[in-house]
């Protein structure tokens, strides 16, 4: 009896170890990497900026005071005002919303076109996946961020359709990501047994192939924010993007240009919030990626 | 580790970004078909081309008797950079949007107009008009020489102005020439018969004009860049393809087309057949083509020494003006442009005139020229801008017609059934490729401040919204008029009805059509203000401000005639005048 709750105990004391090992394992070395804490310290901020924009701005985003236009960074405005009035702080905070609304949707949406097509191309192979690879070919022949001109060229600007027009292009590589986890993954002993004891192929999917390919995944994810956030800014940017009055720091950056050399801070704040975004969330996904998979460690 | 791909990627991005800047604002270039403003007159720049040195180094033309003041540089230095629009092809006749435009320096019109507005003889050495005012004779210059030895006759300008108007040809500038008897009709072919047009030729060198009504500002419309002839020898042998290559170009101006480089830059140089009064002082013209219907980057090609001229966008001029490298060389007016928002009056709720002039009240016209615009705008309440012929932009009383105010523009919106701006339709506010957004972005956040309205503003390219506004197919956008010529006619003509826009009312079209043809000036202008009343009273548009333009000169350019105001302003003509100084 009392040898049995012994070994019962000790198996699942080595269990718990073990998971958790991986897990915290990851987070260990993420803590030691210190160039990817201050990312995602700085990441922290800008999420929270992005939360709080309407408790931290001091105005709305479209407020125009005509008698306060293009004024320099003072107390009163720290960020200065543009040719409307408006309060550049206050539109960059509300501009953090924008982008990091594209980062999260754009990712999301990946997800729930990429993993069903990579899964099923990477699980049953053959024909199937014959089929919907050629279909990633064609797909990811277009340069994304043409592709997406094209299609906003056509759809028309907006924020949803910038939304649409970047998704398109983004399940491409979580596709193809997915299925060579699931190539590999599904000749492993692990995926024989479970077959052998009669699981349902979306429950080896989901429970088996799926939490193991998890690693790989997240750090895609995470390297697609900043390029989402840049894609969008670059966007706006053209004067493709968001519309106006909405304050997307790309939009920003174009506004600003006319008054390049006579209004500085107009084009140097929005300018440095997407240095800073991109920076944060880059090394954030590197460090992900260097704590989950040390083997790829260059 | 942080040298992923990804860093580079967004680095080459922004550093694209960056260079892309220029298609930021608005366009002053020629457009698409059917965009009726003149823009076609003076046109920005384009990318660089080394040809400078080049030109430098090749010897003078045949160094006939000089013709260069004393302050001038010698001949083999009188070479002049601007910049253009690259153009399909030279034919005049078939349309003036795809003609490269500084090309026109290379062909000679009826008479030039001057930068001080003076008309000077061209083609024609002199000219009458009858006691009717309805005929108009030119005497040409018997002298005159085709580049190819051939002379220029009264016959290749009635063969030109009936290729011009005929109804195959479909040149979207037909309609600027409809003062000519039955011009109309053999455009869109009701009249067949070539006879009936209101041009013959007298004799070998003498061309009579007819008009429909008396046209008092007939030079102004055959002083036009466009008004040139084509070779009718040349035309006839060899059909439309005669202008599409440098090798059968013809022309009769005191330039010739002489090298088209592709993609790159046109050189016009100096005509060796040339006897005119506009024999140019320059030896060459280089034209650098910027790209249609972007802020070209004439700013940026000016400071790096790539053209000797540069007109500056709008949005661009508070940076040239605070540059203090440009002290001296930037020439800053108040343009004869002025930027309306229009409605399509055919439909609700906009051909109903209380919401109209709820719109129209509701602009704060004051803060967009001031606070938005820097100062750089005018506030616009009248369609012909301040100073223009004719003009009644100073007069308080017309003035107050769209003056904006808040309160009665709320009430005005309540009164058309909109109580608080509720149950509006959502509109979009059309806006031609960045030109007037500014001015837009401000009236957007107005209409929802004052009157509780969404509109989502809409940037279009060029060439759809023109497609969209010539089928009448916006029912809310913002659009400039910028002058051809400058006679009330070229403003007001646009307002009648079958014109721009979908407005329409009897009154204004009998008024306008009765002062085109008055001859007794201050009688015309009491006519034009009474129709320009009616435009303003019934909100066919709200206007909203006149612009500034600026435009860069080189210093060491002579001989320009400035406008009536005192600027420099670039004219067609100008290029027979000025000179490249010491």
């Amino acid at each position: 009896m009392a040898s049995l709750e012994t070994t019962l105990s000790a198996n699942s004391t080595t269990d718990t170890t073990k998971q958790r090992s991986l897990w915290s394992d990851a987070l260990r070395r993420f803590m030691r990497n210190r160039i990817a804490v201050v990312a995602f310290i700085l990441a922290v901020g800008i999420v929270l900026l992005a939360l709080f924009a309407p408790v931290i701005a001091p105005e709305g985003y479209d407020n125009q005071v005509y008698t306060q236009s293009w004024q320099f960074p003072s107390s009163e405005h720290w960020m200065g005002t543009d040719a409307y009035g408006r309060e550049v702080f206050s539109r960059i905070a509300y501009g953090a919303r924008i982008s990091l609304m594209v980062a999260l949707v754009v990712q999301l949406s990946a997800l729930v076109i990429g993993i069903p097509i990579g899964a099923l191309a990477g699980w049953y192979g053959g024909k199937v996946d014959y089929v919907l690879m050629r279909i990633v070919d064609v797909m990811s022949a277009f340069p994304t961020l043409l592709f997406a001109i094209l299609m906003l060229s056509v759809l028309g600007g907006g924020l949803v359709n910038v939304l649409i027009a970047m998704a398109v292009t983004r399940w491409i590589s979580i596709a193809r990501l997915v299925r060579g986890q699931f190539l590999t993954l599904r000749e492993k002993d692990f995926v024989a047994a479970s077959q052998v004891i009669g699981s349902s192929p979306l429950r080896i999917m989901m429970r088996d192939l799926l939490p193991n390919a998890l690693s790989p995944l997240i750090v895609d994810l995470s390297l697609g924010i900043p390029e989402a956030i840049v894609g969008e800014a670059g966007l706006s940017f053209l004067g493709i993007g968001v519309n106006a009055p909405m304050p997307s720091w790309g939009k920003m950056l174009n506004e600003s240009l006319s008054s390049l050399t006579t209004h500085w801070y107009l084009s140097v704040f929005p300018a440095l919030m997407i240095a800073l975004t991109m920076y944060a969330f880059t090394l954030l996904g590197d460090g992900i990626r260097d704590a989950l998979d040390p083997s790829i460690k260059t | 580790m942080a040298n992923s791909p990804r860093w580079k990627m967004a680095v080459l991005v922004l550093a694209a970004l960056v260079t892309l800047s220029a298609c930021g604002g608005s366009a002053t270039a020629p457009a698409a078909p059917a965009a009726p403003a003149a823009e076609a007159t003076a046109v920005p720049a384009a990318p660089a081309a080394p040809a400078a040195e080049e030109a430098t180094a090749e010897p003078a033309a045949p160094a006939a008797e000089s013709n260069l003041p004393e302050d001038a540089a010698p001949a083999e230095q009188q070479v002049i950079r601007v910049s253009g629009i690259e153009g399909k092809h030279f034919d005049a006749n078939r349309s003036v949007y795809e003609f490269s435009d500084m090309g026109f320096q290379a062909w000679e019109p009826l008479v030039y107009i001057g930068g001080d507005m003076q008309v000077r003889p061209g083609a024609a050495d002199s000219w009458e008009t009858s006691e009717d005012g309805l005929t108009w004779t030119f005497h040409l210059r018997k002298t005159a020489k085709w580049t190819d030895g051939e002379p220029v006759t009264a016959h290749d300008w009635v063969f030109s102005y009936l290729r011009l108007l005929s109804k195959e040809t479909a040149n979207p500038y037909a309609w600027f020439y409809r003062s000519i008897k039955n011009a109309a009709g053999y455009s869109d072919g009701s009249i067949t018969d070539p006879e009936q047009v209101g041009v013959k030729a007298i004799d070998d060198y003498t061309i009579a004009f007819t008009t429909e009504a008396p046209t008092p500002y007939f030079l102004q419309i055959v002083g036009f860049v466009a008004s040139v002839p084509v070779p009718k020898h040349v035309v006839e042998k060899l059909g439309d393809s005669w202008a599409s290559d440098l090798s059968t170009v013809v022309s009769n101006g005191p330039f010739t087309v002489t090298e088209w480089n592709k993609g790159q830059n046109l050189v016009l140089t100096k005509s060796k057949t040339y006897d005119g009064p506009a024999k140019p002082k320059l030896e060459k013209i280089i034209i650098n083509f910027v790209p249609q219907g972007t802020t070209p980057p004439t700013l940026q090609m000016f400071q790096a020494n790539e053209i000797d001229w540069a007109m500056i966008d709008p949005t661009l001029l508070p940076q040239a003006i605070a540059n203090p490298d440009f002290e001296g060389k930037l020439d800053v007016f108040p343009n004869y442009v002025t930027y309306y928002m229009y409605f399509n009056t055919l439909e609700a709720p906009f051909n109903d005139l209380k919401v109209r002039q709820a719109f129209s009240h509701a602009i704060d016209r004051d803060a967009i020229a001031n606070s938005v615009m820097q100062g750089l705008d005018i506030p616009a309440y009248t369609h012909l801008p301040p100073g223009f012929p004719c003009s009644q932009a100073d007069n308080p009383e017309i003035r107050n017609i769209q003056a904006y105010n808040p309160e009665l523009a709320k009430q005005l919106l309540a009164e058309a059934g909109y109580p608080n701006g509720e149950g509006f339709p959502k509109f979009e506010l059309w806006v031609r490729q960045g030109q007037v957004a500014r001015e837009g972005e401000a009236i957007q956040r107005m209409l929802k401040e004052n009157l509780n309205i969404d509109v989502e503003l809409k940037d279009v390219e060029r060439a759809v919204y023109m497609e969209k506004l010539s089928a009448k197919e916006i029912s809310l956008g913002l659009i400039q008029w910028f002058y051809d010529y400058a006679d009330p006619t070229n403003f007001m003509d646009w307002w009648a009805t079958g014109s721009r826009h979908t407005w329409q009312n009897e009154e204004y079209n009998e008024l306008v059509t009765k002062a085109a043809s008055e001859l007794d000036t201050t009688l015309r202008c009491q006519l034009y203000n009474q129709a320009e009343r009616l435009l303003i009273e019934d909100v066919a548009g709200a206007f909203v401000a006149h612009p500034s333009q600026g435009e860069l000169w080189r210093e060491n350019i002579g001989g320009i005639v400035l406008n009536p105001n005192g600027f420099r302003v670039h004219y067609p003509a100008m290029y027979s005048d000025i000179y490249i100084k010491k």
